[in-house]
């Protein structure tokens, strides 16, 4: 076979498969690298199956927030229960979007102010 | 045909009726759409096989590509090392050395790229004919199981890593081709916990040939298909596959791949340009796919899904009133002059009129009576009424009636024949039955007398569902259209009117791009108006399946049916029976108008009629007469572009010039078969249209490189006409006949080649098909049989031909003998065919002498009777005349075109229809007719007939109306009753003739006539 770097190629399909997109993306921060992106459980694994695509990055940081969420109670309505955690697990990734939606906002400001000859910058 | 006062009964027959069987065990399961597909990756698959040209057409080397995002990464050529000479071999190595392509034996192309690039890189799978090639490639193959029962599955490897391929044909033009599981654990053991499995892989496979079906709506081998989308790289000839394999042989192979990727570039640009994001294009099938991708695209979830629990008896009463478009034929065999008039989009114009695309969005739907309401519509409306576009607004309602020698649309056997065939005719009916208003309005219409109505039911929709998306045509936000607020039909058709208008001459970018977009536009109008509200999927049910049949009565019954029927995703059954009743009430009132102006009528099809001048009329006025009823139409015109729904088609004007009428003619021999020609100032036929009905499931005797030496080759090209040559040069000949006052004698012997036996080809398309090889293909190797999907070919037995079969106890029962059915394994050549031909019933060789030819498969072509009208037996001519049945006994059916293509090429075949039989009310009833002719005739008698014994008889008339085996026997019953029953009225009218007879010449006399004894005579007529 002369495809260049099957194997490699090979790994991506399934990479993608497992993902369940042909483009996967990061919600928060907008990496596209597919070896890099994760099946995030907003609501945690185990009590919703919803996914969303984050960076390994942005993963961790969410995973994180995720073990301060209220613990799992045998006695609560299951149904509430889960859309609430969602609701949780939604939050977090909105927080690290408004973040990058932040860094983005500076750098563009940095961008358009003028430089020091009197210019604004390209 | 005159529509004036009803004949007296010419036939007593039972009726069929559609009905609607549930599963038993539960609600039928709901469609309930999976999560989303992941659609295929950037890799693409071309591959084509080349074969040997025998009965096997096993492999000999076939060519691919592998593309990435459409760039080509990898050519190559595959052989089968036991097809193929060491010299060709060295043919093979040589070219690909010379052209940088890969050559791989066919398990390794099987191995590293039909699974390699194809599963593991989920590849498109791109093919031309797909089914035949995976066969040639497999090398073993078995049925299929599970929702694929009916199917294929091949093992294409040795590694059992590789999951096996199944193939399950739906039509000659569409296949469902997919991966079987592998065989190992799809899901890890986290997942195994939780009782979840991963979902199957099942590759993402598109078939050219079906995908340009779907999107054109005609057919197409590749070569054509190449010459219609203009690739730069078409098809090219080659003719020499006998021979070794050479360099031509390969050149013709690569570019056949090369040919089948650039159709597939452009038809999946096609598929884009539709819009329909939601559906891949690896998911349609036909036009109906696109039909169903479209409703999808807008969000509309099927009425189904959204009302579960809608009252399955009201979807039977529903199904009861459904009867397909009118195809029949008014003036059979005789020479007339007409004009074609065919109707504007049909039905989604109807559907605009009747507002039904508030149905389609709507989250259900509501009924209530509507008795007296119906009745008073029915009363009061009238021809004129009929123009205003808020009269069809009301005709959502059905109608339970009354029949007393309306005319209605009538299902029945008529004249014996096997099928049964839809027909207008006088029905009276002991009981009710159900109907559309628009129906009972066109009995009002033709008969002047408004049937009873015992009840009516009007619908209206619930309100719309939410969620509905907007679509645009090709991305233009021009050409949107918008399904909560447009009346999506009204939109589509205006849409195209306006598309069309803007077509100049010449072949612009800008032409080519509007040409593009008003298809679009056709096929969004064909596939979502009709088929996909009544589509049913019929599949064998196994032994324990029972069903409850829901039918015009008012009670459904169990039965164990040996087929049932799913309903297709957007199935809606009050829709597809309201618009076919909106259009045959189109129908009819064209018919009334035709009356009224002193026209007659050759034939309906559907959507059109062609009106008939009567002999004395002088041609202006012939014109003039038709105009006013192609005018009386405007009124009806929903769009928002003027004129007439009803327009004048351009067979009627001249092909030199589009705006000069010239005289046409029409030759009609039953429902769609008829032609339509000029005649040449020297009297000789010009055919402009012509139908090839009753001819298509025939082999081209012959074709343009050998045509026939005295016929004038055909003025308008063939496609317009819509036959091939040699259909065209039979219909010459039929109409030269008619010219020639001798319409019963066509010669046949205008090309030698008639006289060849008569081929149809079909493939083994199911497991059961190539079980009649399977004596063929005992102790060969996969490579070497007759394979699933490979061509098969069929013949005909000469009428006269059966050997008798000598009963030695003819009291015995005897099995019924099957008749002979030949087939031959796959012949392009009649004479091979004819040789090799033999029973599939049997097994027997066949004589080359006992096959019909060509000339005898057509000799009563022209002669083909008109069964649902009087006046259309074999030699009848002239104005066919409406039955008037006396509908009997009902008997409920499902999908009466199940595998109709099946049919067409292998001959009827009555086990394909889903029957439910009769109602445990219908059985009562026979059992009281069976009992009153039992003093008449013996049980012996009737046993025998029936091939049934007296204690079957017995049973049946003292079971249970409503036992699984009163159910079982009925239909059996009724061809008994009605048998006997005929038997006992022709046998009622000689008694009476005898004793006018005996009264007029007195009793001795009579009986010495008759040559009987005077004592039994008399002792006969005082019973």
């Amino acid at each position: 076979m002369t495809i260049p770097d099957y194997a490699k190629e090979v790994r991506k399909q399934d990479r993608l498969h497992k993902l369940g997109s042909n483009h996967p993306i990061c919600g928060t921060c907008g990496e596209t690298d597919y070896r890099c992106l994760d099946n995030h459980h907003p609501a945690d694994y185990g009590r919703d199956e919803a996914t969303a695509h984050v960076c390994a990055n942005c993963h961790r940081k969410v995973s994180d927030e995720q073990k301060d969420h209220p613990a799992f109670d045998p006695d609560a309505d299951v149904l509430l229960d889960r859309i609430a955690h969602f609701l949780l697990g939604l939050a977090d990734l909105l927080v690290l979007a408004v973040e990058k939606l932040r860094e983005f906002a500076m750098a563009l400001i940095e961008r358009a102010s003028p430089d020091p000859d009197g210019e604004a910058q390209s | 045909m005159t529509a004036c006062n009803p004949p007296p009964i010419t036939d007593e027959l039972p009726i069929s009726l559609r009905a609607f069987a549930c599963p038993v065990t539960g609600p039928s399961k709901r469609y309930v759409d999976s999560a989303p597909r992941l659609g295929a990756s950037c890799w693409t698959l071309i591959f084509d096989c080349e074969t040997t040209s025998d009965d096997a057409q096993r492999l000999r080397f076939g060519t691919y590509q592998v593309r990435e995002s459409g760039d080509l990464i990898e050519e190559g050529i595959f052989f089968d090392p036991a097809s193929v000479s060491p010299s060709e071999r060295r043919t093979l190595r040589r070219y690909a050395k010379s052209k940088g392509l890969q050559l791989l034996t066919s398990d390794e192309f099987v191995d590293r790229i039909f699974y390699g690039v194809g599963y593991r890189l989920r590849a498109t799978i791109v093919g031309f004919n797909l089914p035949f090639d995976i066969s040639r490639i497999a090398i073993e193959s078995s049925s299929a199981r599970g929702s694929m029962r009916g199917g294929f599955s091949f093992e294409l490897s040795a590694d059992k890593r590789w999951p096996r391929l199944q193939v399950k044909h739906l039509s000659s033009k569409a296949s469902i081709i997919r991966f079987a599981a592998p065989f190992k654990q799809r899901s890890n053991r986290s997942m195994q916990k939780k009782g979840r499995k991963e979902a199957v892989q099942r590759g993402y496979f598109v078939d050219v040939k079906t995908l340009a079906f779907a999107l054109f709506a005609r057919p197409f081998s590749l070569a054509k298909l190449c010459d219609f989308l203009g690739v730069e790289n078409p098809k090219k000839e080659f003719k020499d596959f006998e021979r070794s394999i050479s360099t031509e042989m390969i050149d013709y192979a690569v570019r056949d791949t090369q040919a089948t990727w650039e159709c597939f570039e452009k038809l999946s640009a096609r598929y884009a340009a539709l819009g329909l994001n939601e559906t891949s294009q690896e998911r349609i099938y036909s036009e109906a796919s696109v039909g169903k991708a479209c409703l999808k695209a807008m969000g509309i979830v099927p009425w189904r899904e959204r009302q579960p629990d809608f009252d399955p008896r009201l979807i039977g009463t529903t199904m009861s009133g459904y009867f397909g478009g009118r195809s029949e034929i008014g003036i059979r065999r005789e020479l007339r002059q007409v004009m074609l008039c065919d109707f504007l989009s049909m039905y989604p114009t109807v559907c605009t009129l009747m507002r039904l695309w508030r149905f389609v969005i709507a989250t259900g739907i509501k009924s209530r009576d509507a008795t007296d309401e119906a009745r008073a519509l029915l009363e009061s409306v009238s021809l004129e009424e009929l123009q205003s576009k808020s009269v069809w607004q009301n005709l959502v309602m059905l109608v339970r009636a009354k029949p007393d020698a309306d005319i209605f649309p009538v299902r029945a056997h008529y004249n014996h024949a096997d099928q049964a065939t839809i027909g207008l005719n006088h029905l009276t009916h002991d009981g009710s039955l159900w109907f559309t208003l628009a129906d009972c309005i066109a009995s009002k219409l033709l008969t002047g007398k408004s049937p009873e109505i015992i009840q009516a039911i009007t619908f209206a929709p619930k309100r719309k569902q939410n969620a509905l998306r907007k679509i645009r045509i090709n991305g233009n936000d021009d050409y949107a259209i918008d399904p909560a607020k447009d009346d999506f039909y009204k939109r589509l058709i205006e849409l195209r009117h306006e598309i069309k208008s803007k077509i100049t001459p010449g072949d612009s970018p800008a032409n080519r791009r509007l040409k593009t977009e008003q298809n679009t536009l056709k096929i969004w109008a064909n596939s979502t108006s009709y088929g996909i509200f009544v589509e049913l999927n019929v599949e064998d049910a196994s032994s324990k399946a029972e069903v409850l049949v829901h039918h015009s009565g008012d009670e459904p019954y169990r039965k164990k049916p040996s087929k049932i029927e799913k309903p297709g995703t957007y199935f809606h059954p009050l829709l597809a029976t309201l618009i076919t009743g909106a259009a045959r009430l189109m129908l009819s009132i064209t018919e009334r108008l035709a009356v009224e102006n002193g026209l007659e009528w050759s034939f309906c099809d559907t959507d059109s009629m062609a009106l008939a001048r009567p002999e004395p009329m002088g041609q202006d006025e012939f014109a003039a007469r038709v105009q006013y009823i192609i005018d009386w139409f405007s009124g009806l015109n929903p769009y928002a572009f003027g004129g007439s729904i009803l327009k004048s088609e351009s067979v009627n004007y001249s092909l030199d010039d589009p705006q000069e009428l010239v005289p046409l003619y029409c030759w009609a021999v039953s429902a769609k078969r008829y032609v339509l020609f000029n005649l040449t100032g020297e009297g000789k036929p010009v055919l402009r249209k012509a139908s090839a009905h009753g001819l298509g499931h025939l082999r081209a005797p012959y074709d343009e490189e050998n045509p026939a030496p005295d016929i004038a080759k055909p003025r308008d090209a063939l496609v317009n006409i819509g036959v091939e040559l040699w259909q065209h040069d039979l219909w010459v000949k039929v109409v030269e006949a008619a010219l020639a006052g001798k319409p019963n004698q066509v010669n046949l012997t205008y090309h030698p080649n008639l006289q060849l036996p008569a081929i149809s080809r079909y493939a083994a398309t199911s497991p059961h098909l190539l079980k009649w090889f399977d004596d063929h293909n005992k102790g060969r190797s996969y490579a070497d049989r007759v394979k699933p999907f490979g061509f098969l070919t069929t013949l005909s037995m000469k009428r006269v031909n059966e050997t008798p079969t000598i009963l030695e106890n003819p009291h015995k029962r005897h099995p019924s003998s099957n008749p002979t059915k030949p087939v031959s394994p796959y012949a392009d050549d009649p004479e091979v065919a004819a040789r090799n031909a033999f029973d599939r019933n049997g097994g027997g060789a066949i004589p080359r002498e006992r096959l019909q030819s060509y000339a005898q498969s057509l000799a009563q072509y022209h002669l083909h009777p008109e069964n649902k009208f009087l006046n259309g037996n074999w030699l009848d001519r002239g104005p066919t005349e409406r039955r008037h049945v006396k509908g009997g006994a009902i008997q409920n059916i499902g999908k009466e075109a199940n595998e109709w293509e099946k049919q067409v090429m292998l001959g009827f075949d009555r086990d394909a229809q889903p029957t439910f039989g009769l109602s445990p009310s219908d059985i009562l009833g026979l059992q009281q007719s069976l009992a009153h002719l039992l003093p008449t005739f013996s049980k012996t008698a009737m046993a025998e007939f029936a091939q049934l014994t007296p204690v079957q008889i017995e049973r049946f008339l003292s079971a249970d109306c409503r036992s699984a085996f009163a159910i079982e026997l009925a239909p059996k019953m009724l061809k008994l009753a009605q048998h006997f029953r005929r038997r006992a009225a022709t046998e009622r009218s000689e008694l009476k003739a005898l004793r006018r007879r005996v009264e007029e010449i007195g009793l001795r006399p009579a009986a010495r006539e008759i040559g009987c004894d005077p004592s039994n005579l008399n002792r006969r007529l005082k019973v």
